[in-house]
């Protein structure tokens, strides 16, 4: 089975996170089954898409669903398109919203893998990153996931909310991994510029995470996460071994993938294309959601595809490189070995930890080559 | 031709905005040269760009017909100034084509900076003065004490001085009256050989240079075959005439008259202000003294934003320097702004308007460097050398001494800003050289200053120490040795040319702690740690570190939204071919912009 993945866009939050850039949309309990049906009637406008190897249902918050509404839906986009055998199925959580019955109906559906929007165990980071739920709520979230038979279980994780010290940090860190997950992710704090954030960030009320305070939070979590046996296989994802995330690994390999629900990407036959991030437009018309798109030239294809791969632990291999961009990256690949910031060995160009924090430099050194 | 005894010569020397140009309306239309019906307002302001038959006519000079009192026909010729400090020399050349001075002073604003240097000229050319108090129709006119400190500064008695309003007219009548009894007719020699001097000249595209004389001896004929003495440059008269001011070509000009002359002359260098136009086959022994050549003080870095400019820039230069014979450029590179011109201005303002004209009329974007005098250097080899760009500085070793241009700068001001003017003074280096009342509450300064410490901000901050009130003039008084340095600032042991400079060594260490921190801020983070350095040659006197960067991506992966993340890189990849390269430091040139910016906002004393 070739790897292909669906996600599915649930826009509903119980509140808004000032540093959230997705298309989310809070309360409107009254179309949560619309929204479910437009997502059915988008999906039947693509039938006959290869058998999936990931379902991914994130969002917003797709457990602020009822069980019961999120299981039918489930149910029938898996009888319009469907999924290979043993397929990684992920549902978002936010802590607040997972229950023991919402988890175990989850489970009846084959949902294989949850991964829970902790994002700190520090009350005052949670509360300054306008999180509605609390430290002992995401221990509880991930107890009942476990309970309900969940062998793949992850945690997000942000560093660098407002407020946040070190100290903060690791312990953070710390309290995640007594939680023994199987997979974690670990993102900077990133200013987006239409978020309430960024909002503030432009008029000065809030200062921009200090780029210094990030990396040196990003080597503690390297440091922490590896120590405790997790692989760092994505420069922002940890995972035991066999744990990683395909359907997040499809975005790094320029693997294909279909997107439902509003703001959601998709990536097929060379085409980039992503839906309208409006709610009523997409309500009336789910099937003709399509709101922009790109074809990439062989050039731009084989940019990103640096860019994207570059993210991975393994690197590329310089052949590789030089089958894809047209070009020999060696002089450059070394000019990076001689700053510290790539291995070189057996000729496959893998970032060193300084690299990636780094990684954009690198690929520019790479392509400007 | 006009009998000299019935011609008089005069300017009208006042501060800006001291209602120069619309008492001159007024003298037009009361003299009949413009009907009342067809006045416009400030007339001899609008005619500049004005083409009458193919020439475009500055009112560098009007004529005008006037029937005194005495019932005889005058001839009145009104002769424009360029109004600023920057243009002394021009100012005293006209000043010479005249036998009278009109000292205009606005009833409400009193004696200004620009008014006294004005009469300084005026008396140095030994004119009659006519002393003018205008706008006495204004509220806040105090006629009286502006007559008092007139009275003061001129030496006069009441009665001599004329009080006018351009406004309703009043008094007109009276000036044109003082003007006929009191200047004298010009004296001159009919039967000797032509001297005429050139006390303006402007670049017409059809007709070439368009010169404004005065003849001083002999007359100006059509047809005639004429030399200018100081360039050596002969042609036939095609064209001699006056403006009264509609343009009006004449055969002859003799002794005494004004007018222009037109002679297929193409290059303004060519026919230059106080040059002396004399007959080619029997020239004048002598040229009319006092001609020099137009030497610019200031200079500073011009620089196109962005480098495809760069053959605009150049033609931009040539076609105002077509206009203005005392702007100089010559090539020059900097590894910071690229290519760009080292051009040289007469003083600040001439410098303001330059970069203002080839920002406007040529849709230039530029960066200007710091500005900076000439200084002399004397080499311990013997050698000497001018030098116009501070990174051309020799190494301190090879100095023997190094020279630079002084001014005089005289300052007027209420007596309550004294204070405040002289710590300024004292904080540019600046030696009193006299002060005195010149009425009751207004204070004449006099300095001597550094050329150098008066080019940043010196203006705006007599201004705001003084809440606007005092007025500046200076004029250059010769050069003088100082205890200079130069400053280069070194980034990662490079130097960066654009922000050397030539400081007095009591002041480089600040000027090189504020540069090296201002760069620290605004040079993005490298790879590495980069020093920004300040030096004396090879002394450090200041330094900063840009701290190596650490991240630039952490960034999550937005559901599959991989357009963004790539058109992020686009951006990022474009602006790394804007970067310039410093060594192997990588600097926006947005960051050398701001730096500049910045450094003209100037330090604080």
């Amino acid at each position: 089975m070739s790897a292909f993945g669906i996600y599915v866009h649930v826009p509903f939050c119980s509140a808004l996170c000032p540093y959230c850039d997705f298309a989310v949309v809070v309360g409107r309990k009254d179309v949560h089954k619309r929204y479910c049906e437009a997502l059915l009637a988008e999906a039947a406008s693509h039938v006959g898409a290869p058998a999936a190897s990931s379902l991914f249902i994130g969002g917003g918050t797709p457990t602020v669903l009822d069980p019961e509404l999120l299981r039918g839906t489930v149910d029938r986009i898996r009888e319009l398109l469907p999924l290979g055998d043993g397929a990684e199925i992920t549902v978002e959580a936010n802590p607040e919203s997972v229950t023991d019955a919402g988890v175990r109906t989850l489970v009846a559906v084959g949902v294989n893998r949850v991964s829970i929007g902790a994002q700190s165990f520090t009350p005052h980071v949670l509360l300054a990153l306008g999180r509605a739920h609390s430290v002992e709520q995401a221990a509880n979230a991930v107890a009942s996931a476990r309970a309900a038979g969940i062998e793949n279980m992850s945690l997000d994780l942000i560093y660098g909310g407002p407020g946040e010290s070190m100290q903060d940090w690791t312990d953070s860190l710390a309290r995640a991994l007594e939680m023994e997950p199987d997979h974690i992710s670990a993102y900077a704090l990133t200013i987006e510029e239409r978020t309430p954030f960024g909002k503030a960030v432009a008029r000065g009320s809030m200062q921009e995470p200090e780029q210094d305070d990030l990396a040196a939070k990003y080597e503690i979590a390297a440091e922490m996460l590896d120590g405790a046996g997790l692989h760092h296989y994505e420069i922002s994802n940890w995972a035991r071994p066999g744990f990683e995330s395909r359907h997040n690994l499809l975005y790094w390999t320029q693997g294909e993938y279909l997107g439902l629900g509003i703001g959601a990407h998709s990536h097929r036959n060379g085409v980039r294309w992503w839906n309208t991030r409006a709610l009523t437009r997409y309500l009336t018309d789910p099937a003709n959601a399509r709101d922009g798109e790109e074809r990439l030239s062989d050039g731009d294809r084989a940019e990103e595809w640096l860019l994207l791969r570059m993210r991975l632990v393994d690197g590329v291999a310089l052949a590789e490189a030089a089958a894809h961009l047209g070009r020999d990256v060696r002089d450059a690949a070394e000019a990076c070995e001689a700053s510290g910031l790539v291995t070189l060995d057996d000729d496959r160009l893998c970032l060193t930890p300084r690299g990636m924090l780094l990684e954009n430099e690198v690929t520019l050194r790479l392509l400007s080559a | 031709m006009t009998d000299p005894n019935s011609i008089r010569n005069i300017v009208v020397a006042a501060h800006i905005d001291h209602g120069k140009s619309t008492l001159a309306d007024r003298i037009l239309v009361l003299t009949g040269a413009v009907n009342a019906r067809d006045m416009r307002d400030q007339f001899l302001d609008s005619m500049d760009l004005e083409r009458e038959r193919g020439i475009t006519i500055k009112a560098a000079a009007v004529r005008l017909n006037y029937k005194a009192d005495d019932g005889k026909d005058y001839v009145i010729n009104l002769i424009d100034t360029p109004g600023h400090v920057d243009f002394t020399y021009e100012v005293s050349r006209a000043l010479e084509a005249c036998e009278g001075a009109v000292l205009l002073v606005d009833a409400s604003q009193g004696i200004e900076a620009q008014t006294l240097a004005n009469l300084h000229l005026a008396i140095e050319a030994d004119l009659e003065i006519i002393p003018v108090v205008n706008k006495i129709d204004l509220p806040a006119a105090q006629p009286e004490k502006v007559a008092l400190e007139i009275q003061r500064v001129l030496g006069c008695s009441h009665d001599e001085i004329v009080f006018t309003s351009g406004k309703t007219g009043d008094g007109v009548k009276e000036l044109l009256e003082a003007v006929v009894k009191r200047v004298p007719p010009p004296k001159g020699d009919p039967t000797a050989a032509l001297r005429a001097l050139i006390f303006d000249s402007t670049y017409d595209a059809y007709r070439g240079v368009v010169s404004y004389i005065r003849v001083v001896d002999g007359s100006l004929r059509k047809r005639s075959l004429v030399r200018m003495m100081a360039t050596g440059a002969h042609h036939e008269v095609e064209e001699v005439g006056v403006m009264s001011p509609a343009v009006k070509p004449v055969n002859e000009l003799g002794v005494g008259e004004v007018g222009y002359l037109i002679s297929g002359i193409k290059e303004i260098g060519e026919a230059k202000v106080g040059d002396t136009v004399t007959d080619a086959t029997h020239p004048a022994r002598e040229p009319l003294p006092g001609y020099r050549e137009p030497k610019p003080m200031v200079y500073a870095g011009l620089y196109p934003i962005s480098g495809e400019d760069y053959p605009a820039l150049r033609d931009a230069l040539e076609k105002l320097q077509l206009n203005d014979a005392a702007l100089t450029f010559e090539p020059e590179t900097s590894r910071a702004l690229g290519f760009g011109f080292r051009v040289g201005f007469l003083g600040l303002l001439h410098m303001e308007i330059t970069r203002e004209r080839l920002e406007r009329e040529f849709n230039l974007s530029l960066v200007t460097t710091a500005p900076n005098v000439a200084y002399r250097v004397f080499l311990t080899d013997g050698e000497e050398m001018t030098v116009r760009n501070p990174s051309e500085m020799p190494a301190p070793e090879k100095i023997e001494r190094i020279e630079e241009p002084q001014v005089s700068v005289l300052m007027l001001t209420p007596k309550e800003y004294v204070g405040p003017l002289m710590d300024l003074c004292q904080s540019r280096r600046g030696v009193l050289d006299g002060m005195h009342y010149i009425g009751e509450d207004r204070v004449e300064l006099r300095y001597r200053l550094p050329l150098a410490e008066i080019i940043f901000d010196f203006f705006d901050q007599l201004k705001s120490r003084s809440r606007g009130y005092a007025s500046l003039d200076y004029e250059p008084i010769g050069y003088q040795p100082a205890q200079l340095v130069k400053v280069d600032i070194l980034l990662h042991g490079e130097p960066v040319d654009a922000f050397s400079a030539i400081r007095h060594k009591d002041k480089a260490a600040v000027y090189g702690r504020q540069m090296a921190e201002k760069l620290r801020q605004l040079i993005p983070r490298q790879m590495f740690d980069v020093p920004v350095q300040a030096a004396i040659g090879a002394r450090i006197i200041a330094r900063e570190t840009i701290k190596a960067k650490r991240k630039d991506v952490l960034a999550k992966c937005y559901g599959g939204d991989i357009t963004r993340k790539r058109k992020l890189l686009e951006k990022q990849k474009e602006g790394k071919r804007k970067m310039k390269q410093i060594g192997s430091v990588e600097v926006p040139q947005e960051a050398f912009i701001a730096a500049l910016q910045v450094g003209e906002e100037s330090p604080k004393p």
